[in-house]
């Protein structure tokens, strides 16, 4: 028993050092990041959302029902991502 | 209006679910709340009258049933009931759904479409017994992670980037195909379920946080982002016939 974890550990190591130096190098790369340029992207994203939702032609956000009703998807969208926005602008 | 307090009999069963259900809004009516009017008895008082129906009353008032009063005489004895009684229903029926979903669109479907009912059934007893025996195995491993959430997000995180990646590039790409997702939905998953094993298994943690499941998932989200790339562009094109409609302004 004690043989088959050692060699499960020996494998889990050799892996977990290919990735390691990588992972490493990539962490460094986050790390350089300011906070306040890394909360800018995430925010600028969703802005790109609202902007590509706001360009969208109206009967790509329209949905008919079949009792004839037509629900306007679009204004959902925007509040849903207006908040996310918000929240992490205050956040 | 005469009450009367009378011992439980199973003749009252349907009564007491009934008021369970007119009340099981703080006082209110739960009725517009479940689509199943049996749910909220079965849950709260199915397993005090199945279990203990010595210390179930019900209040008649001029002989309708209007109230009811349950309760258990030993609370950790009660407990084991539920447990070893009660709950064990809910998990046969969790089996017998799991168990027909395998044998009808699995088994009937793709391996032998002319089986007969008999068949089948012999066939649902073994999948019921195999499920059985993986929630089995796989329960030691639940008692390594630090709670339920842990756990479930842990296995999601084995299927979610795979399957991000495969919906995504399905729904903006036309030329992804139909067996480079499955392709990259399994080896993601593989992929997925390798990381989280290296992990717990290296002497040194690959990732350096405590629960990496969201390292995970990002991972084979960008390996299966990249099999369904390279692969469909080794593999000829789905037909333009399947496509118009589903993938993203392709019409």
């Amino acid at each position: 028993m004690n043989n088959v974890l050692l060699a499960a550990t020996a494998i889990a190591d050799t892996i977990a050092n290919m990735f390691r130096g990588m992972g490493d190098v990539m962490r460094g790369w986050m790390l350089a990041i300011p906070m306040s340029v890394a909360k800018g992207i995430f925010i600028v994203y969703f802005l790109l959302l609202i902007y590509w939702i706001i360009k969208l032609p109206e009967n790509e956000v329209t949905l008919a029902l079949e009792s004839g009703k037509t629900i306007h998807l679009r204004p959902y969208a925007l509040f849903s991502l207006t908040t996310l926005v918000v929240i992490y602008l205050i956040l | 209006m005469t009450f009367q307090i009378k011992q439980y009999h199973p003749d009252d069963h349907d009564s007491i679910y009934d008021i369970c259900l007119k009340t099981g809004n703080s006082g209110k009516g739960a009725e517009h709340m479940h689509d199943d009017p049996m749910i909220l008895g079965h849950i709260y008082a199915g397993p005090y009258i199945n279990l203990e129906p010595e210390s179930a009353f019900i209040l008649h008032n001029e002989g309708h049933p209007c109230g009811y009063i349950i309760g258990a005489v030993d609370t950790q004895s009660f407990f084991n009931k539920v447990k070893s009684n009660w709950l064990m229903s809910s998990v046969d029926s969790a089996l017998n759904s799991g168990a027909t979903i395998w044998t009808k669109d699995v088994y009937q479907k793709f391996v032998k479409p002319d089986a007969s009912p008999e068949h089948l059934l012999v066939v649902g007893r073994w999948i019921t017994t195999a499920m059985l025996g993986i929630a089995i195995f796989f329960a030691q491993f639940a008692t390594r992670f630090e709670s339920i959430y842990d756990l479930s997000q842990t296995i999601l995180s084995l299927f979610q980037g795979p399957s991000l990646a495969i919906i995504v590039l399905g729904m903006l790409w036309k030329r992804a195909t139909g067996k480079t997702a499955l392709i990259s939905l399994i080896s993601g998953v593989i992929f997925a379920g390798t990381l989280m094993w290296v992990n717990s298994n290296a002497s040194v943690p690959l990732f350096q946080v405590s629960e990496p499941f969201l390292y995970v998932a990002w991972w084979s989200f960008v390996l299966s982002v990249v099999i369904v790339v390279v692969v469909s562009l080794m593999t000829p094109p789905e037909p333009e016939s399947k496509l118009k409609g589903l993938v993203y302004r392709y019409e």
